[in-house]
């Protein structure tokens, strides 16, 4: 038998000592007392997945959303200001905004 | 409904969803070979058993670690797992002591040689234990752990070439440390 052959053999010979039989009930045991952290993507991910919207609604939703945000966006062209129960806005802020307009065509 | 013997990818997406009995199934189903795993690194159980825990409780501790859109199985990626931390670990269990309990696989009757055998064995742990990181994981893996070049490689991140080469050194050396236990017979 060679070196090679021995070594091996006795590689083959080296047992590990048998796990304690409580180990897999220890970890268990243990890991009543550690807290689960969650992804928070996965968490968000998780609860959308419960209002699944149909691919129209997610259309109708952007540009309900892209509206509004343009509405903000364009909210300081006129200049409203609240007399009594009115909403005025003034005759120059109106003319800004229309100028605007005018000046392209 | 949940199948009859889960897959680990199964139980994995259900602890992910918080089922506490799914960690318990697949601790059951691995401890063992973690711990074997672990054992050769640390040649020390209390230390093998520690690495396995808190590998296992890691997992339970944020189970996302693992995604199965990567495509890597479970067990190949927690063998990954306890590696580096046996390889993390070894400066707190820095003094490695020879095992205290060795068992001969041998059917063969108690002779004269054993108590030579046991002694070689146990400096063989020790040896083993004492290789460089990467060379010993090498051995560990493709000797102990019964895995195929390719996987192997894939748990340390080295091209199979690599490996062999890896593999290759780890038992010259080994030779050389154990050579007063082997030598050249002609049968």
């Amino acid at each position: 038998m060679n070196k090679d052959k021995q070594l091996e053999r006795l590689m083959n010979m080296y047992n590990v000592p048998l796990v304690s039989a409580s180990l897999a009930d220890r970890i268990i045991l243990a890991a009543t007392h550690v807290r689960q952290r969650q992804n928070i993507w996965d968490w968000i991910g998780r609860v959308f997945e419960e209002f699944k919207l149909p691919l129209p609604c997610y259309s109708l939703t952007s540009l309900l959303a892209i509206g509004f945000l343009v509405g903000f966006l364009t909210y300081d062209y006129v200049d409203i200001t609240i007399i009594g129960d009115a909403y005025v806005a003034s005759d120059e802020s109106i003319y800004q905004f229309m100028g605007e307009d005018e000046t392209l065509l | 409904m949940a199948p009859e013997s889960p897959d680990d990818e199964y139980l994995l997406l259900q602890i992910q969803e918080g089922d506490n009995t799914a960690f318990a199934t697949l601790v059951k189903k691995h401890s063992t070979k973690y711990y074997n795993l672990a054992f050769r690194y640390m040649i020390n159980r209390e230390a093998a058993e520690d690495i396995v825990q808190t590998a296992f409780l890691k997992l339970f501790e944020n189970p996302s670690i693992w995604n199965p859109k990567k495509g890597v199985k479970f067990t190949t990626w927690f063998y990954r797992i306890v590696v580096n931390l046996c390889l993390d670990n070894k400066k707190k269990y820095k003094e490695i002591q020879l095992p205290e309990i060795f068992e001969i696989s041998d059917d063969r009757p108690h002779q004269e040689e054993d108590a030579l055998t046991l002694e070689a064995q146990s400096l063989l742990a020790a040896e083993i234990a004492s290789l460089p990181d990467r060379q010993k994981s090498a051995l560990i893996l493709c000797f102990y752990e019964g895995m195929s070049h390719k996987e192997a490689a894939e748990i340390l991140a080295v091209s199979v070439k690599a490996l062999q080469s890896l593999l290759m050194r780890a038992k010259e050396r080994l030779k050389t440390r154990m050579k007063d236990y082997l030598w050249d017979t002609h049968e």
